[in-house]
Order: C-alpha cells, then structure tokens, then sequence
C-alpha cells in the first residue's frame, strides 16, 4: 500500500513517514498541497495524510481538488492537523476527507484510523 | 465576538506535557523548574487571531531545541544537526502546542504559521503575559508563554 505524506514541516513528514512505514506502507512526501497534487497525477497512492495549514496550497484546498477529479476519487484522504474547531473537522469531511486526526496523535490512533477505512495489514498491525 | 482568555497553569501543562510525551522519543522527564530568565538561544512563535488575539511562544536553550529536533526526527542529540532542521522541529513543535492553546479557546480564531529564531523574541507594545510554564530537561531551559493582544481584544 502507498501512503503519500503532505505536511510543509519536514519534521512532521519525517514523523508520519516512520508511523506509516511501521504499519506496512511504502511513503512519499509532499510539502504543500501543490506539490502532492503533481506528484498524485503520476503516481496514485492508496491514502493521502494531509496537514491543513500550509503555503502554496492547504490541505483542505487539495481535498477539494482531488474530489474533483473522477480519477482520483479512490484515494483515501486522511487530515492530520491541529486545527481543532469542530466547524473545521465539518468542513473538511464534507469536502471529502474520510478521517481526520489532530496533533498531536500517537502511532496507534493513526493505525485506528487506518483499520476503521479498512486499509491496515492485519499482520502489520500484530 | 471578543473572549477574554486566561489560561490556567494545569491547562498548559496538560498541553505542553501532552505534546512532548506524545512527540519528543526521549527517556528525559520534562521537569518543572524556575528559571533565572527567559533562554533565549531559541524562539518559536505562533499568533492567534481572531475572537482572541494573542501569542503562545516557546523559549529554550540551544541543547533544548537538539534534544527536541532529535526525539522529533529519531536521531540521537549528538549526532550532527543543520540548524535548518532544528528551526523545523522546534517550529513543529510550537504549531501542535499553539494549536492545543487555541483548542482551549472558545469562539473561532486562527493559527499562524510558526515563525522560528535564534534570540529572543520582542513583543508588542501591548502584549500582556497571560500564562507562562517553566520547564527543564536534562536542566536545560524550556518555557511556554502566553501573551494577550490587548488592544485587539479590547475591540
């Protein structure tokens, strides 16, 4: 499974990474929604985790940009941000995410999430 | 809408102490202290704004920021750092804690982007402290202060 990354903190990404490969998933990063959304045209990963609050493109403008596009509708779109108000978790499952995590989060409430959308290895998770 | 907001001291040890257990891998206990003065090799700050206006900044000695970058990162402390690496942590750092603080708020209000320095950090003329957490690790100086933008919420 391939999970990409998005977050403009390098230390974030470095943290989500090493959570999301201890589950089982091969990662790749993104540093804006921009970014991510090149890097999905080319190579379509299986979960997107997604930082709110960064330059260039934010995380709920790319949630909205991946919704519009048919081909792209399978991915699983996973908010991981301090945003916290409960219009902005509201606002971002309807513009189509399907999880949402505020920071800070420990390994398991990642890997919780990722069983409850059905996209966690059983034997990963032993 | 305009909140008044005084945080209380178990509400920002309970964030700090939240964040750093969660985020910082170390074995050292952040540990209550009284700190002789603000350290000020390392600044980070967030603002709030919005039905309240204010700053949550965190202060800490350089050693500080290393032990944070490397529980964040998975290095070890000692092991060579580019200071671009430790801005980032500790900017992370400040983004999870400033984004507890405005969890505590009421009303709507955003969070900025962190902004990261070496020094110390000069206030507005009409910023109040409102709140402040004294820590230690391995007796290197962390602290959390809140600020209030009074003339912003006066309105």
């Amino acid at each position: 499974m391939k999970a990409l990354i998005i977050d403009d903190s390098r230390t974030m990404r470095t943290i989500l990474t090493r959570v999301m490969t201890d589950l089982g998933f091969e990662c790749k990063q993104a540093g804006d929604g921009q970014a991510a959304l090149d890097q999905v045209e080319a190579d379509v990963p299986d979960v997107c985790l997604i930082d709110w609050n960064m330059p260039v493109m934010d995380g709920y403008t790319f949630i909205t940009r991946m919704r519009d596009q048919p081909s792209l509708r399978g991915v699983t779109l996973m908010m991981v941000t301090t945003e916290s108000e409960q219009a902005q978790v509201v606002r971002a499952l309807a513009a189509g995410a399907h999880e949402y995590v505020i920071k800070p989060f420990t390994p398991e409430a990642i890997a919780d999430k990722l069983a409850i959308l059905g996209l966690l290895d059983q034997e990963a998770m032993a | 809408m305009t909140i008044t907001f005084i945080p209380t001291q178990d509400d920002l040890t309970s964030v700090v102490d939240q964040v750093w257990e969660t985020f910082i891998a170390t074995d050292e206990p952040l540990l209550p202290a009284e700190l002789d003065g603000l350290p000020d090799e390392w600044n980070a700050v967030v603002t709030i704004d919005g039905d309240w206006s204010g700053s949550v900044a965190m202060a800490m000695t350089d050693r500080a920021a290393r032990i944070v970058a490397a529980g964040m990162l998975g290095m070890s402390v000692d092991e060579e750092m580019a200071d671009e690496d430790i801005a980032d942590a500790v900017g992370e750092l400040i983004n999870v804690v400033g984004g507890n603080v405005k969890s505590l708020l009421g009303g709507h209000s955003q969070l900025s982007l962190p902004v990261v320095a070496t020094g110390h950090v000069v206030h507005p003329g009409d910023a109040v402290e409102v709140g402040r957490i004294e820590r230690s690790i391995q007796t290197e100086a962390v602290a959390l202060v809140i600020h209030t933008f009074e003339g912003e919420n006066d309105s």
